[in-house]
């Protein structure tokens, strides 16, 4: 029995261990891949605010493994936006606010592995990267507050304010300049140095071109242009008398350190190189020889002038260093536009000047300004072919084409004057003496050819009454007639005689001829003129202004004529009777007897002289009354 | 476990039985049918996820041709009946594949044990010195096939458990077992004994698969040797 029950329980555990138990496991020997998405966002880390102030190009290096490309979408605030194919995005601002936006770039590369996986996609690499952008829109992306100032060491300083933007960091200033026509860069690396002395940079036209790079690649290098001008105000060089033969030229002091050089005439020679802001002419006369002008010293239109204002340091001065061109006139008056005269009241000492309507009165002395005034009741276009002074009277005698303009000295009173007469008085050439006599012809009618001559006429009125006094009749009435300054003497002259009468309460007596004889069956030109301030000195220049010119005086008191001097007779002085003259280019005063030279200069030009003061009135931008007194000029 | 009670119900009975009942152990062949299941493990793989990942068949039921059968029997005469308990079978099959990103696992297990009774007709005996020697027999043994239906995996993706089952079907088919035999008395008590026949069973089939359902094919020729004990 015992028996049986182990054979059955034998056979129940070989029943049991029966089940099929084999467990087999398919090992599929695969390598695991290996790699990873990157991507670099020029530089942002991912996570990271990117701030975008104009139109960007986002350059990104997005690195892939082996596999395929299952997605790679960019998106910007959810709207897909499609990379340049060069890798880059471009990213601009879209509203007129800071606003912000996310960008998003997800990508997933299928690395086709074969593992398990792998093959269930779900060993993908799979790349997130998230930005958030931020768009400034208004934002200026240039330097600020770029400016110059100068240091306390003098020179030239650029200043301008660092740039304080979200991800615009400074790497470094790249400043180009110019200087004597070269460049010159110069690189700032400390970002915090906001300054630039140029010590070169003393005058002209200053630009500098400020380049400022930055760190960051995605943003570009800012130019900005900076631009200033250190110049001198035209008409700014002054000529000064400093001595009767020496002068001053002078200049502003410029801004900063600098040294000067002044050149005369177009790019001419240089004749000053120093620190001074003047040039000092120690004799103009000698300053003056065989170059300029002795007055005035540099011509009526001025003198084309160079003014180098150069680095303190300069060695060598060169053509195309700063220059501050300038017209350099003589020391003169200044005058208004319209036509210029100049007179005088000895007696009182006065010059008087007469610019348009504008009327000056100066000291003959000193030439002092004693008082001017515009006179509106005078047209400032209006042309006086003559102007006098009524010494009697105290009134500027200013002859017009059919009245007189008489104006006190005091420049209160303008009164307009004719005289009463049956004949067309010629006022624009009537004569005013100091006798206050008023000597007026009449108006020359043009007389048919082989017409006998008619006797010509000279009327004397009293300016004070318009009274006429008297009249002289000569035979010719295209016979020149010169009056003294005094009124006292008449020459009526051509070229064949003179005929000098004295005049006196109104009774003109014949006191004095001259003949001229024939050359060769014609006759010399004759000019006639009384000394100004001796008027019984008559001067007559034969051939004036010619080569074989020749000038006499006579002395009407006694007949005795002087030499003949091979010059022409240019005016005499009211209050010395000096005589000037010229032959050529030469310009000569005589003593009032005309038997000594006083002075004598080439390419001097005296129109006028009034106790020796030259004068001549210079036309152009800026008209001027030239001055020079020549008093010590003269030979002892 | 059901079958176990069964069984030791069955060998309680024939030690109760006193003499006239049968003990007999065979060692057996059969050659049954498992297309079925290997077509479903072809089909598995060929479906996603395995279809996929790649699995492969490890283990494609292979078919075990032994199996052991226990008779208890009431003899008396040329008559013989009782229970049999016989064609315990058990082969799996599986779907794997295993590498570092994770592993596919797809097992089946089928157990299959018939169980019915049996009739025997010993209709010659060859006797000597009035011992028989040796008998021919008969057998017919209606019975059911308990077949067991295990399916066990998990599929586990870069240590992420995407799947996990661990399912157990069971189903119950009719048997009819025939065969004839002879039978070697070697002792009064013990005997010696070889069959063949045919064993008719219907098909067990477990529809809870897809695309296909799971089926077993026990029927098959058997051959069995075995020994007998009578008491």
């Amino acid at each position: 029995m015992k028996r049986s029950i182990f054979i059955l329980l034998g056979l129940l555990l070989l029943i049991n261990s029966c089940e099929y138990n084999k467990d087999e496991i398919y090992y599929s020997d695969v390598q695991k891949p290996e790699g990873e998405i990157t991507l670099n966002l020029t530089d942002f880390p991912s996570d990271l605010k990117i701030y975008i102030y104009k139109r960007t190009r986002i350059f990104y290096d997005l690195q892939l493994p082996e596999g395929d490309i299952l997605k790679k979408k960019f998106s910007l605030g959810g709207r897909e936006i499609f990379p340049n194919d060069d890798n880059f995005i471009l990213l601009e601002p879209e509203k007129d606010i800071e606003y912000s936006e996310m960008l998003v770039v997800d990508v997933e590369v299928d690395p086709k592995s074969e593992s398990i996986a792998g093959k269930l996609g779900l060993e993908n690499y799979i790349g997130k990267f998230q930005y958030e952008i931020i768009f400034l829109p208004n934002v200026e992306l240039h330097l600020q507050n770029i400016s110059h100032r100068k240091t306390n060491e003098g020179y030239f300083e650029l200043v301008w304010s660092k740039p304080e933007l979200e991800q615009y960091t400074v790497d470094k200033y790249r400043i180009t300049y110019y200087f004597n026509n070269k460049e010159y860069i110069k690189e700032i690396t400390d970002p915090n140095i906001t300054n630039f002395v140029d010590s070169n940079a003393v005058f002209g036209y200053l630009q500098y071109k400020i380049e400022t790079y930055f760190k960051e690649p995605i943003r570009e290098s800012w130019i900005d242009y900076y631009t200033t001008k250190v110049e001198f105000p035209k008409n700014s060089v002054k000529f000064e008398y400093t001595g009767v033969n020496s002068g001053k030229i002078s200049w502003p002091q410029n801004e900063y350190k600098s040294k000067y050089a002044l050149a005369l005439g177009y790019y001419g020679d240089i004749i000053y190189e120093g620190e001074n802001n003047f040039f000092e002419i120690d004799n103009l006369s000698e300053f003056s020889k065989n170059k300029f002008y002795f007055f005035p010293l540099f011509g009526h239109g001025g003198e084309w002038i160079e003014i180098y204002v150069v680095p303190f340091g300069t060695k060598e001065i060169e053509r195309n260093m700063p220059i501050h061109f300038d017209t350099l006139f003589s020391e003169g008056i200044i005058l208004g536009q319209g036509d210029k005269h100049i007179s005088s009241d000895v007696s009182k000492k006065i010059i008087f000047v007469k610019a348009g309507n504008k009327f000056s009165l100066y000291n003959s002395n000193n030439l002092s300004l004693i008082y001017e005034k515009t006179i509106t009741t005078i047209n400032p276009e209006s042309w006086n072919e003559r102007v006098f002074c009524s010494e009697k009277s105290s009134k500027f005698f200013l002859t017009n084409e059919k009245w007189i303009d008489l104006v006190s000295y005091d420049l209160q009173n303008h009164e307009k004057i004719t005289f009463s007469t049956n004949e067309k008085l010629n006022y624009v050439f009537a004569h005013l003496g100091t006798n206050d006599i008023v000597f007026i012809r009449p108006v020359v009618d043009i007389i048919p050819e082989g017409e006998p001559e008619v006797e010509g006429k000279l009327y004397a009125y009293e300016l004070r009454t318009k009274e006429l006094k008297g009249t002289l009749s000569f035979s010719n009435k295209w016979d020149e007639t010169v009056i003294s300054r005094d009124g006292k003497y008449v020459a009526v002259y051509n070229d064949t005689r003179i005929l000098v009468h004295e005049y006196n309460q109104g009774n003109f007596t014949l006191i004095h001829r001259i003949d001229f004889p024939s050359l060769d069956g014609g006759y010399e030109k004759i000019r006639a003129y009384f000394n100004e301030k001796n008027t019984s000195q008559l001067i007559i220049t034969q051939s004036p202004g010619m080569y074989n010119n020749e000038m006499y005086v006579v002395n009407l008191l006694n007949g005795l004529e002087s030499s003949k001097i091979r010059t022409s007779y240019v005016c005499s002085d009211p209050f010395t009777g000096n005589i000037i003259t010229n032959h050529g280019s030469e310009c000569i005063m005589f003593d009032p007897l005309f038997t000594s030279e006083l002075f004598r200069h080439t390419t001097t030009d005296v129109r006028h002289i009034f106790n020796n003061y030259f004068f001549t009135f210079g036309w152009g931008d800026i008209p001027k009354l030239y001055y020079l007194e020549i008093t010590n000029y003269l030979k002892k | 476990m059901r079958k176990y009670y069964i069984l030791t119900i069955l060998l309680s009975i024939s030690f109760l039985v006193q003499a006239q009942f049968t003990v007999s152990y065979s060692l057996g062949y059969s050659n049954y049918d498992m297309s079925g299941m290997r077509k479903l493990l072809s089909t598995i793989q060929n479906t996603q996820p395995a279809v996929t990942i790649g699995a492969k068949i490890v283990d494609n039921f292979p078919v075990n041709n032994i199996f052991h059968s226990i008779d208890i029997g009431y003899k008396f005469n040329m008559h013989e009946f009782g229970l049999k308990g016989s064609g315990y079978n058990s082969t799996g099959g599986k779907l794997s594949i295993k590498d570092y990103s994770g592993e596919y696992s797809n097992k089946f297990i089928i157990n299959g044990f018939r169980a019915g009774f049996f009739y025997k007709n010993y209709f010659y005996n060859f006797k000597s010195d009035k011992r028989t020697l040796f008998s021919f027999f008969g057998e017919v043994s209606p019975g059911l096939y308990f077949t067991e239906i295990k399916n066990n995996g998990f599929f586990i993706v870069q240590d992420k458990e995407l799947d996990s089952f661990n399912d157990i079907y069971k189903v119950n088919s009719f048997a009819l077992l025939i065969q004839t035999g002879v039978i070697y008395y070697i002792a009064k008590n013990i005997s010696a004994n070889v069959t063949v026949g045919y064993d008719f069973v219907s098909k067990a089939e477990v529809n809870d698969f897809t695309p296909i359902p799971a089926s077993v094919n026990w029927s098959s020729v058997k051959f069995m040797a075995g020994l007998g004990f009578s008491f």
